[in-house]
């Protein structure tokens, strides 16, 4: 029983500087939504400059921790600086970060001697409590996380500048309207967060009693995983998670010592429980359900998509540009090693390798839109599975590499499986934990690393090529890295493309057009660990023995550096960049360290300007030189779109009849296409609707009438799956739906469009005609989807010209090939009207199509939407503030207030009710019109 | 001739480079209160938030007193005398009533008076003096409507901003509101109000119609609060126009 209380006591005080920690990341994330990956490196940085101080040149305590404090404060200061306040979105924080930690990681172990010791300054027994002995530096660290602690309360409660900070973090908008300045209350909180930072440094040194450089960057994630149990906005959260924590580490070693990586283990499995079941942590609040407007990709890429329908016609034409890049592969493979050196053949084998790695982080980003930072994991996973399958199982050498590929990819799509219900910065930090798990709990154990021997694998030989020949076997790894560069772009090439783009960029006009948000991201993944495993297959073999050190966290967060300085999106960047930081630490191993951390330097420096790396750089200065040249006229007329409106995609011609059963007593009985019943929607204490009701029937044009703030979109919401109701039904086409989720529901021909980010504003307007089809393809044809056959080639291209007739029935032909994002506001309205019919649903929620909209344009969305009904068979339900337009169209009207549905029927009828006119305009004019 | 308060020239005005408000002018004498009414998407929220400093400014002048304060910050505006009582209230959730109130005293200059400023708000804001310590995400709409109201008074402005207030309100509660608004005005502060409820017209004593980014009339109320009410009737019967 003693031995349970002193390992709590020791967790307690280990739970110290985590919990230090946590409240450091808890205040950064309150103000500025960044998680800091460079907490801990300032705190070890501190911890350094402590020991500099107090033992290097003889001060005394006191003094190194204040030099150690104030060195905390600059460094957060200066991150807060230099990272934030440029617009990037959220990556240049989460990047920046990431590239900080791996600068002043080298800059200990180079600059500031590395590991050394670290006493602590008090001494003496002890004082004995209950039978456990309690250390007077147990007592000094827990103290000082419990006076910062109290401190950091008191300041927040009761001064000024408290109040702005718990402000800025309530509601950045509205403290942004009484005149606070979020930037300067940003740079407030990362300096406290600096100097909380240190005190973890100085508190976790003395425990330890020595430091390594980067010490602290192991405990990252119970960091996090602390701070989450706050639900990341919670402070006393964050320090009752950092001492649980603590304490369920410690009592792991008593009782499960001798496994190593227990800790990380519990770790992993504390962060993944958080983000999945409880992302607000044990004492935060229930956050919004799925956003309705925007993104989550971490950064805009540039367009990637190409139209299929302008690539060469003339079969020889597509011949040759399709064979010329594998025969330049070929080509290079056989030339190159000849060209060299037996031992420099060897060495070099080394850039294919890491250059697919990189390739592969790159992938997931083009892909997904996400950033991992535990690909390393990935990479020894499909080295150890190349070497498992050939070794242990017994294998021949190329199924055994197979198993290497497959290995990694199969564990690629459990993590994409789990970490995508988080996106962004969570994501991140899962796949930080799990590369972490992989590496001190995975790999250590009897089977991967055989007790620290490793094992080893043979070069087999491979028809006429005998790959124990170092020039061969360069040859082969140029082969690999052609085939899976070829692989990548293909990809980008066939409709999966589309969805994939389409879910990176917007997912919730992905998920309103029909396609499976999380499927999409779970192949990203997969295909990304695919090519990470095939690089470690590659590796394992290239090096004979594969050992666990070979894999660590420094290395994935290296690849973040060498991908994000190449640019994320582009292939030539990342490998340019990757093959001349891997050729300068083959030639020049010494100063490959200096080489690193000016490279994360330079990412640490510019990511805010240049989020997109030396490859954007690049692209922004040929545009800008291309602009320059032949400047372009662009007019400032509007274009009209044409008259009919009645060329569509897939014509279904005719008015449908309207559909009638006769009973068995005679009568007409309709059958209701959309129903909806007591609905109800709470947000905190606010009522959005209260029991509405309403049927649609088919073949009808239903519109929605009411004021701002009544609940329409809200009701659209709740229809379209992305609302969650507190009570209520909704059926549509006899089907109850309420459990669907939104692609489900477009799937099933339920279709939606929005008042603005329902487009893809990074692509072009085909590409969106394109992207919006993308989900009833998945649907119809499974093989359409990859492409690879001539026929669904022929299909799709046919897609294409499709595309392009509807964008010239919009009127928008000219800017076909325009990133929507630089189109004049009617031209997105027209085109969102066009991505909405795309999935050819049987029912489609239109929200405001003509908000802001006037005139000619406004005439023709008026024309649209009676044309949507008249030719297309489509059954209509509209929201809209132009109540002409509304009695124009529609058959039936139904009016908000309030959230209650306070009358429905004829539009005349409607319009003359009293409740309807005091609702727009007041008691006094609806007793005049009675 | 006393300079006006408030001076708008040619502005154009929005968001990413995509201009919602296009060349609007506008003056307002001080001690004055103006509404302004409009369709959705008119531009009336994005010309207060050009005031405040929260829309790009792309070409145009905005004059306060006299100065002009593009580009100045946010804080500097609020310290020139201008507040923004915003669309959507954006009061902050987790603070309670008095913390909420106590920082719209932050950015001006009157952080020290803030004990009597709160007292003032009280005795006008009764309701909000009875829920001092209630968290304000727990509050109704109305009443965050008029948290959202007291904190903009507590930096003691000389132009006030009213974003929609009636958006999402009671009519019993929007007739409060309008006649705070009105009380407010006759205590010396000049106000613009952008609104969709006709009802401001009681209250105001000019009104502004914006359609399609500029003003395209505007009348003083006592000559045609009728015109106006005329005017709307006839975009709500669907003789043109829309609500």
């Amino acid at each position: 029983m003693d031995e349970f209380f002193t390992f709590v006591v020791v967790g307690l005080a280990g739970g110290s500087s985590y919990a230090l920690l946590a409240l450091g990341l808890v205040l950064i994330y309150s103000v500025s939504r960044v998680l800091n990956f460079a907490q801990a490196s300032f705190g070890s940085l501190a911890a350094y400059v402590a020991a500099s101080v107090a033992i290097g040149h003889d001060l005394p305590w006191p003094v190194a921790i204040v030099c150690a404090a104030a060195v905390g404060i600059l460094v957060g200061v200066g991150a807060a600086w230099i990272l934030l306040g440029h617009g990037g979105g959220t990556l240049p924080p989460l990047v920046g970060t990431v590239a900080l930690l791996s600068v002043i990681t080298l800059i200990e172990a180079r600059y500031l001697g590395g590991t050394r010791d670290f006493p602590t300054p008090v001494s003496g027994d002890g004082v004995e409590v209950f039978g456990v002995v309690l250390t007077p530096t147990r007592m000094l660290v827990f103290g000082t996380a419990a006076v910062a602690t109290l401190v950091l309360w008191v300041g927040l409660e009761r001064t000024r500048i408290g109040l702005a900070l718990r402000a800025g973090a309530d509601n950045r908008e509205g403290a942004n309207i009484v005149g606070l300045d979020p930037r300067r209350l940003e740079i407030i909180a990362w300096g406290v967060a600096g100097f909380l930072g240190a005190l973890a440094g100085v508190t976790a040194g003395w425990t330890t009693q020595t430091l390594t450089p980067g010490f602290l960057t192991a405990v990252l994630p119970q960091a996090f995983a602390a701070a989450m149990i706050g639900g990341m906005v919670s402070l006393p959260g964050a320090v009752v998670g950092g001492l649980a924590i603590g304490v369920l580490e410690s009592l792991t070693r008593l009782y499960w010592g001798g496994t190593p990586g227990g800790a990380q283990f519990l770790t992993f499995v504390v962060l993944v429980s958080v983000l999945l079941f409880r992302p607000q942590g044990l004492l935060g609040r229930k956050g919004k359900g799925l956003a309705t407007e925007g993104s989550d990709s971490l950064v805009q890429l540039d367009p990637v998509l190409v139209d299929a329908s302008r690539s060469s016609k003339r079969k020889l034409g597509r011949i040759f540009k399709g064979s010329l890049p594998s025969v330049a592969v070929l080509v290079i493979a056989v030339v190159l090693p000849l060209s060299v050196a037996d031992a420099d053949a060897f060495r070099l084998s080394l850039i294919p390798v890491y250059g697919v790695l990189a390739l592969s982080v790159n992938f997931l980003a083009s892909s997904t839109g996400q950033l991992s930072l535990g690909h390393a994991g990935l990479f020894g996973l499909g080295a150890f599975g190349a070497a498992i399958a050939t070794t242990t199982w017994g294998l021949p050498p190329t199924m055994g590499f197979a198993g290497g590929v497959l290995f990694a990819g199969a564990a690629a799509a459990g993590l994409g499986a789990v970490s995508l219900r988080v996106r962004g910065m969570y994501l991140a930090v899962l796949t930080l934990a799990f590369g972490v798990v992989l590496i001190s709990f995975v790999f250590p154990t009897s089977m991967f690393s055989k007790g620290g021997a490793g094992l080893a694998l043979d070069r087999p030989q491979v028809g006429p090529f005998d790959l124990e020949n170092d020039s061969v076997f360069f040859g082969a790894c140029i082969l690999m890295l052609g085939v899976c560069w070829l692989s990548m772009r293909g990809i980008f090439r066939m409709p999966l493309g589309r969805g994939l783009v389409a879910v990176r960029e917007n997912q919730t006009a992905a998920a309103a057009r029909g396609i499976q948000t999380t499927t999409m991201g779970v192949v990203g993944f997969t295909i990304s660990g695919l090519f990470a495993g095939a690089a470690g297959a590659t590796f394992a073999f290239r090096q004979g023995i594969v050992v666990a050190s070979s894999f660590s966290l420094a290395l994935s967060l290296v690849l973040v550096v060498w991908v994000v300085l190449g640019g994320l999106g582009s292939r030539v960047g990342v490998f340019a960049v990757t093959a001349a930081l891997t050729w300068v630490q083959l030639y020049s191993g010494d100063s490959d360290e200096l080489i690193t951390l000016i490279a994360a330097g330079i990412v640490v420096l510019t990511i805010g300007r240049w989020p997109l790396g030396i490859a954007g750089a690049v692209r922004a200065l040929i545009r800008r030189l291309k602009a320059w040249r032949a400047p372009v006229a662009h007019s400032e007329v509007i274009v009209e779109p044409s008259e009919s409106a009645d060329a569509e995609v897939d014509e279904r011609v005719g008015k449908p009849e309207e559909i009638v059963f006769p009973l068995g007593d005679g009568t007409l009985a309709r059958p209701v296409l959309l129903g909806v019943r007591e609905v109800t929607v709470r947000f905190g204490g606010n009522v959005a609707l209260s029991d509405v009701n309403l049927d649609v029937y088919p073949g009808e044009l239903i519109g929605i009438l009411g004021p701002n703030g009544a609940g329409k979109t809200t009701l659209f919401n709740v229809l379209s799956g992305f609302q969650q109701t507190v009570r209520g039904h909704v059926w549509f086409r006899g089907e109850s739906i309420e459990t669907f989720k939104p692609a489900n529901r477009a799937r099933g021909g339920l279709g939606r469009s929005f008042q603005q980010g329902g487009l893809w504003v990074s692509e072009t307007a085909h590409a969106n005609l394109m992207m919006a089809q993308f989900g009833r393809l998945a649907e119809m044809s499974p093989a359409g989807i990859v492409a690879l056959g001539a026929r669904q080639r022929a299909g799709d291209r046919r897609r294409a010209e499709v595309a392009h007739e509807v964008l010239d029935v919009l009127g928008l032909s000219s800017e076909a090939n325009r990133p929507v994002k630089e189109l004049p506001y009617g031209h997105r309205k027209v085109l969102e009207l066009g991505c909405s019919i795309a999935t050819q649903p049987e029912l489609l929620l239109l929200d405001e199509p003509a908000a802001g909209l006037h005139g000619a344009q406004l005439e023709w969305i008026g024309t649209a939407i009676s044309a949507l009904r008249s030719e297309l068979g489509i059954t209509v339900v509209v929201i809209e503030h132009d109540v002409a337009l509304v009695r124009a169209v529609s058959d039936r009207i139904y009016v908000l207030e309030f959230g209650q549905m306070i009358t429905d029927g004829l539009p005349d009828e409607v319009l003359a009710h009293p409740d309807v006119i005091t609702a727009y305009l007041g008691r006094a004019a609806a007793s005049e019109a009675s | 001739m006393t300079v006006p308060i408030l001076s708008i020239h040619g502005l154009w005005a929005g968001y990413d480079n995509v201009p919602v408000v296009t060349d609007l002018d506008l003056e307002l004498p001080a001690g004055g209160f103006i509404a302004i009414v409009g369709p959705n998407g008119a531009g009336k929220s994005t010309t207060m938030r050009a005031i405040m400093g929260l829309a790009q400014v792309m070409k145009g002048t905005i004059d306060v007193d006299g100065g002009s304060i593009l580009g100045m910050r946010t804080s500097e505006r609020v310290r020139n005398g201008v507040a923004l009582c915003p669309e959507g209230r954006n009061v902050f959730p987790t603070l309670s009533v008095e913390e909420n109130l106590r920082t719209g005293a932050m950015a001006g200059s009157r952080w020290r008076q803030r004990n009597e400023d709160l007292e003032r708000v009280y005795g006008l804001l009764p309701r909000l003096g009875e829920r001092q310590t209630q968290q304000a995400g727990t509050l109704s709409g109305g009443e965050q409507q008029q948290l959202a109201l007291g904190r903009a008074l507590m930096s003691a402005p000389r132009l006030l901003l009213v974003d929609e207030a009636s958006l999402g309100l009671a009519p019993v509660i929007v007739d409060l509101v309008f006649d705070l608004l009105r009380d407010i005005n006759e205590a010396g502060t000049t106000i613009i109000a952008v609104e969709q409820n006709i009802g401001i017209a009681d209250v105001a004593k000019e009104i502004a119609v914006i359609e399609h980014g500029m003003i395209a009339s505007l009348d003083s109320v006592d000559g045609s609060g009728e015109g106006l009410r005329r005017s709307a009737r006839d975009a709500y019967f669907g003789t043109g126009g829309s609500i």
